[in-house]
């Protein structure tokens, strides 16, 4: 009961009385927009879905207010731990590339900033995983999506989303 | 891992009864750690493999979502003890009855 009046003290009434109604009406559908913090993958989506289930009713309106704490906490901290991951496995992936073909994501990352969704672009992949390409553009802001790999090596992709942070003309670069 | 009041507690709680399956609701119940606080010490926990997890099977759940569970592992029931060895001298934690986590 302090701890209520504890809230209300220091966010106000409305604004509990707005938590309670939505948190209390709907517990499922707030949980799932907190969890949206979390990566897509990560167990604790449907760990705390599944326990909301095992709480009793008249609990279920504080302890659905307390996961904004946890998804503060600990959907961020997984939410970065999974990008430092994927950064690490690229850099890896990376690693394997040779310089022919550093060259090749790096023209192609100049060649994107005059694209515009849609437009499609064809190159030569020289044995490189074509799945690294698209892997190497997302890190950059950009999404493009593969659309054909023919025997020749050579992949079309098509540009989804330019990359915000080329607007100034400042696309990164990726070196050895 | 930092030692605080709360790993203390969620310590405590977990070595009452180091070979049973652990659940989210009542871990946080049974130590007195609020959800916001538990989860990352849990998270930190698996990584460090003091702690292994594995989901309920159907019939366990019995037509709700299964939930996951945590069990103590043998470095955890190690790593656990000794952390609670050395808190049961610090005074920041004065106010804890360490008997519980020496069942």
């Amino acid at each position: 009961m302090g701890e209520v009046l504890g809230d209300i003290a220091t966010y106000g009434l409305g604004a509990i009385c707005g938590a309670a109604v939505l948190c209390g009406l709907c517990p499922r559908l707030i949980l799932r927009l907190m969890l949206l913090v979390y990566p897509r993958n990560d167990e604790r989506r449907p760990e705390l879905l599944a326990e909301l289930s095992r709480i009793p009713y008249r609990e279920r309106l504080m302890w659905v207010a307390d996961q904004s704490v946890t998804a503060v906490f600990d959907g961020t901290l997984a939410r970065l731990q999974a990008r430092s991951h994927r950064r690490r496995e690229l850099d890896i992936r990376l690693d394997g590339v040779n310089e022919r073909q550093v060259e090749l994501l790096n023209n192609l990352t100049s060649h994107l900033r005059t694209m515009r969704p849609g437009d499609t672009v064809s190159i030569k992949l020289d044995g490189m995983d074509p799945d690294l390409v698209p892997e190497f553009l997302r890190q950059q802001g950009a999404i493009v999506m593969q659309v054909d790999c023919d025997v020749e090596d050579v992949a079309e992709y098509s540009l989804t989303s330019p990359p915000s942070v080329w607007k100034n003309g400042q696309g990164k670069r990726w070196g050895r | 891992m930092r030692t605080t009041y709360a790993l203390i507690q969620l310590a405590l709680a977990l070595l009452s009864a180091p070979r049973e399956r652990h659940w989210g609701y009542e871990l946080s119940k049974q130590s007195g750690v609020r959800s916001g606080a538990m989860y990352p010490r849990l998270r930190q926990m698996l990584e460090l493999g003091w702690l292994s997890d594995g989901w309920e099977t159907p019939e366990e759940s019995t037509g709700r979502p299964p939930r996951r569970y945590y069990l103590v592992t043998d470095d955890g029931v190690r790593e656990l003890g000794a952390l609670l060895g050395r808190a049961q001298f610090d005074p920041r934690f004065r106010g804890l009855d360490f008997n519980l986590g020496m069942a």
